[in-house]
């Protein structure tokens, strides 16, 4: 026990033993089997309502999922769901104007403005195609009657900028006691969330039945630049070239795989009418999570929530993502010279998204993987550090797969050898031979994270609403139970059919300087 | 809109339904009647432990989760002498009477969560364990502070510590960032004051005396939380510290820095795509009378929301930046500093330091209105209080800081209530007595001479840059 070997050198005699210590009815023995006590009730028109009660809490998570994301966006349009989500705090149209009834016509205005400027666009790219230059299809180039249509919308826009209560959507929120207010937007949903004093959780059923019926699009142009200013910032952090280059050769069919700040071309694309496009069809209320967590019962929710979202009609079935990876047919390798970089050899293979029976065990295996691999780098003498992670975590529904990621970086300047070390650390692995304390530890460090989790319960709403976008919430339970059981059996089994060389991606990165090939 | 079309739809269905259901709910957020809100911070005294030698714990049972945190807020800091950066480099190593590399593979066992965090005048510790390890977590944690630190930490790693924001390839800061900028800032507004202390020559014996001047029960508090029995844990503390003693340590107090008489402008070469900016000044001790209004002049200035005046100006309407926010972070024992902090592509960055200017001064020139009042009294004292309570462990660190910084808890009883009563005069004199634009410092950090080459955007800027320096 570790804690024998640290009390050989104790300073002071232990005087409290964990039985003391540990609370009768203590928080472990409940957590055993993972049951949250969650309770759901799903509405006729579909909406889905998850209730975790914690009686006497004074305050209360709440999120709002919408079963929507990158996913959903057609190609030339990246980015657009995270940029809907923006739109979706400008307001609606009572909450973000002065005066609706004066704005809004100028709304229709710009509306038609907008239809214009595409039409406008279309035709000179249309001309451009019919002269067979190809790679200016964006065409970048003004003509006369693009140039009139963006003055129209910028003179629209000055003419409706005076209406416009900027922050509306968060005021209230923040006026009213409420906490944490963000939103995300991920490849497979969107979320905004807020914690409210217990007194008034029915303000977000207001601002959120509101934002998922009557958002207007204001500030359209000024948003667009916010994005830029998101992607700058992710594009000065040196490793975004690699990570994202990785990530599209990781994938082939799927924009799950798309990188996550998106293409910057693509900003110039975005329309309200394509916006609209993607409002409309995903933000109905069979398309929607609500999620709970704090001083609240199921009973007390379900009627404050009928009032408020119940006169919505179920609308129809959005559609989902038709991209499906191909099975993999072949090792893919990126070599990445840069200085700016440390040197690092990484090993990305495909693994199932959440739903899939195989998923959860990968959360262990990822853990045991790292002191495998510094094990054997030690004992070839090769200097390096290892991080696992699994940079796309999906699900498995729409046939996305997400991948387990081992990096080492390295001082080592023989970067085959480290590579051809990592390689022979799991097919150790493959063959069963997985340390016991490792897996054990594994697993204490996985229920520790998640205790973490618990205890936040704004986390806590966060994983229950993201399982049931991946796949189901009730998935999460089975998920955190698999982890627990998983042993060296299974993971021996999962490293002999996902470590297969065609289902591996490596990424080498090395200073320019150094010789290509070593 | 499609609400308009659902009306419609449900105008058909009318008959079906009850003409209640049938109608969206839209009144505005003030007409809703919404309760008050009737949080209620936990009583400190029930929670305060005494321990052996003068120390003070906060106990916190929570039990939602089996893990056990302790935290000790140590009084003093980088500020406070040699050894100081040493001392908590050497914190993070772990005490000398467990082996180099022991330390982290006992807390690798435990699936610890350990922190050590340094700031001008005061050291925060932090472990946290599963409930199942509480006993030895207690034990390990006694230690560190019961023992002067290991010796073994070099000054190069003193130097380091710090957490700051580094780049890929090393421990080089990070040339082009917003933790950099504000380091820059900091270094130069408090250059030859104690907050600038270069770790530089700090000595093994240095963190080693460090420890035993300022490590003594009477400069700790405690703030303890989690899955335990209370009285098990009280007496287990009790048990972990008892024996230990130390005299109380003559706190220094810290000088204001030398003031600019006006405003200087510090530019620095970044080769990135955007330029980060932090502008502001010294922030001196806040009296209790003028906290309230102070931070609710902040909220509605640029209090780190999406609401604020800065954020509108530079954000909602322009589209000139991701954030525009203020910080007043007061000091203790010393000054504090309040600062604005943004950033942007180069071609925004001098529009963004005159419209950042240009809010300072309307806030100091002309009241706040009704509703900005409302929306900042009731964040802060219906939101942001109750953060402050979350859990166990935000309740025992809350008590623990106050209790350290001002022996008694006066200030958290008081908060909401003098929240509550801040007027638009209050605002308007906590903007003039804690804001002074014409003698600011600006630090630009990033591509220079193309944030100086920029067009002028909304007519001339305010400020013409200068490259006075060079990184």
């Amino acid at each position: 026990m570790h804690t024998q070997r640290f009390r050989k050198r104790a300073l002071i005699p232990l005087l409290a033993t964990a039985t003391l210590l540990m609370a009768s009815d203590s928080a472990a023995a409940r957590e055993d089997d993972h049951d949250l006590g969650i309770r759901e009730h799903v509405f006729d028109n579909g909406l889905r309502l998850l209730v975790l009660e914690r009686p006497g809490d004074p305050r209360v998570a709440c999120k709002i999922f919408t079963d929507m994301g990158g996913l959903n966006e057609t190609p030339g349009q990246a980015g657009a769901a995270h940029y809907l989500e923006h739109l979706m705090f400008k307001g609606t149209e009572t909450l973000g104007t002065t005066d609706w009834a004066a704005e809004a016509p100028i709304m229709e205005q710009i509306d038609e403005a907008e239809e214009e400027l595409i039409a406008a666009l279309n035709a000179a790219r249309n001309e451009i195609a019919e002269r067979g230059v190809f790679h200016d299809y964006r065409h970048a180039e003004t003509t006369p009657r693009i140039e009139a249509a963006r003055s129209r919308i910028a003179e629209l826009e000055s003419m409706a900028a005076p209406h416009r209560d900027n922050g509306s959507m968060m005021r209230w929120y923040q006026a009213f006691g409420g906490t944490g207010l963000t939103a995300t937007t991920e490849q497979e949903y969107m979320k905004f969330d807020i914690n409210l004093p217990v007194e008034r959780v029915e303000l977000f059923l207001r601002v959120e039945a509101d934002r998922m019926n009557n958002t207007v699009f204001r500030e359209f142009d000024q948003e667009r630049m916010i994005l830029v200013e998101q992607r700058l910032g992710d594009l000065n952090r040196a490793n975004t070239p690699y990570t994202e280059r990785m990530a599209a050769i990781s994938g082939e069919s799927s924009p799950v795989f798309w990188p996550e700040g998106h293409y910057p071309d693509d900003f110039t694309q975005y329309s309200r009418a394509y916006q609209r496009q993607l409002y409309e069809r995903y933000f109905v209320v069979n398309n929607t999570t609500l999620v709970f967590i704090g001083g609240v019962t199921l009973e007390e929710m379900v009627p404050r929530v009928e009032a408020y979202f119940g006169w919505m009609p179920r609308a129809p079935e959005p559609p989902r993502s038709e991209a499906v990876e191909p099975v993999p047919m072949a090792e893919r390798r990126l070599i990445y010279r840069n200085d700016d970089l440390a040197p690092r050899v990484e090993l990305r293979h495909g693994i199932p998204g959440i739903g899939h029976p195989d998923r959860a065990a990968f959360d262990v295996v990822a853990i045991v993987a790292v002191p495998a691999i510094e094990r054997a780098l030690a004992a070839a003498g090769l200097p390096g550090s290892v991080n696992a992670n699994m940079r796309v975590i999906h699900t498995s529904r729409f046939g996305v797969p997400a991948t387990l990621n081992l990096e080492v970086l390295t001082a080592a300047e023989n970067l085959a050898a480290v590579e051809a070390t990592v390689l022979a650390a799991l097919e150790q692995l493959a063959a069963g031979e997985v340390d016991g304390d490792d897996l054990n530890l594994a697993k204490k460090t996985l229920r520790t994270q998640w205790y973490r989790t618990v205890a936040d319960a704004d986390a806590l709403a966060f994983e229950i609403g993201h399982f049931q976008t991946m796949d189901r919430w009730q998935t999460l339970q089975t998920h955190l139970q698999q982890r627990d059981a998983t042993d060296a059996a299974q993971i021996a089994r999962l490293a002999r059919r996902y470590f297969d060389p065609d289902n591996r991606v490596v990424g080498i990165v090395r200073p320019r300087t150094q010789e290509q090939g070593q | 809109m499609r609400g308009h079309v659902a009306s419609a739809v449900l105008f058909v269905l009318a008959t079906s339904i009850t003409p209640a259901a049938a109608q969206q709910e839209l009144s505005h957020p003030r007409a809703m009647g919404l309760a008050s809100a009737n949080f209620a911070a936990p009583d400190a005294a029930s929670l305060r432990h005494e321990l052996p030698g003068g120390g003070i714990a906060y106990v916190v049972r929570d039990d939602l989760v089996p893990l056990v945190r302790f935290t000790a807020l140590i009084g003093a800091g980088r500020a406070d002498g040699a050894g100081a950066g040493n001392h908590a480099a050497a914190l993070r190593a772990g005490p000398a009477a467990i082996a180099a590399g022991e330390f982290s593979r006992t807390l690798e066992r435990m699936t610890a969560f350990y922190e050590v965090g340094q700031e001008e005048t005061e050291t925060r510790v932090t472990l946290e364990v599963p409930s199942e390890d509480a006993a030895a977590g207690l034990e390990l944690f006694a230690t560190l502070l019961r023992n002067a630190p290991a010796g073994r930490v070099s000054s190069a790693a003193a130097a380091n510590a710090f957490e700051r924001t580094t780049g890929e390839s090393g421990p080089v800061p990070y040339e082009g960032s917003l933790d950099a900028t504000l380091e820059l800032f900091k270094a130069n507004l408090f250059a030859n004051h104690p907050y600038s202390r270069s770790y530089a020559g700090d000595s093994s014996a240095g963190a080693v005396a460090f420890h035993e001047r300022f490590v003594v029960p009477t400069n700790v508090v405690l703030a303890v939380s989690g899955d335990f029995e209370d009285g098990a844990m009280r007496e287990a503390l009790t048990s972990a510290f008892v024996g230990w003693s130390g005299p109380a340590p003559l706190l220094p107090l810290h000088p204001l820095p030398v003031r600019s008489a006006e405003r200087r402008l510090l530019a620095y070469r970044a080769d990135k795509l955007q330029g980060w900016v932090a502008i502001g000044h010294e922030l001196p001790e806040v009296p209790v009378e003028d906290e309230a209004a102070l931070m609710v002049m902040n909220y509605v200035l640029g209090g780190g929301h999406f609401d604020t005046r800065l954020f509108r100006a530079t954000r909602d309407r322009r589209g000139l930046t991701n954030d525009d926010s203020g910080f007043p972070e007061q000091g203790f024992r010393g000054p504090g500093v309040y600062t604005f902090r943004t950033y942007g592509r180069p071609e925004v960055v001098r529009l963004l330091i005159q419209l950042t200017f240009q809010e300072i001064e309307r806030i100091r020139a002309e009241p706040v209105s009704e509703e900005e009042l409302f929306v900042a009294r009731g964040a802060l004292a219906d939101g942001d209080f109750s953060l402050w309570f979350r859990n166990g462990a935000a309740t025992a660190t809350t008590y623990a800081r106050e209790w350290l910084r001002y022996r008694n808890h006066a200030r958290t009883a008081s908060w909401q209530e003098r929240v509550r009563v801040v007027t638009a005069d209050d605002v308007l004199d906590a903007a003039r007595r804690y804001l002074h634009p014409q003698r600011m410092q600006v630090v630009v950090v990033g591509p220079i001479d193309a944030i100086q080459d920029a067009p002028a955007l909304e007519g001339e800027p305010i400020l013409d840059l200068v490259d006075s320096e060079h990184r």
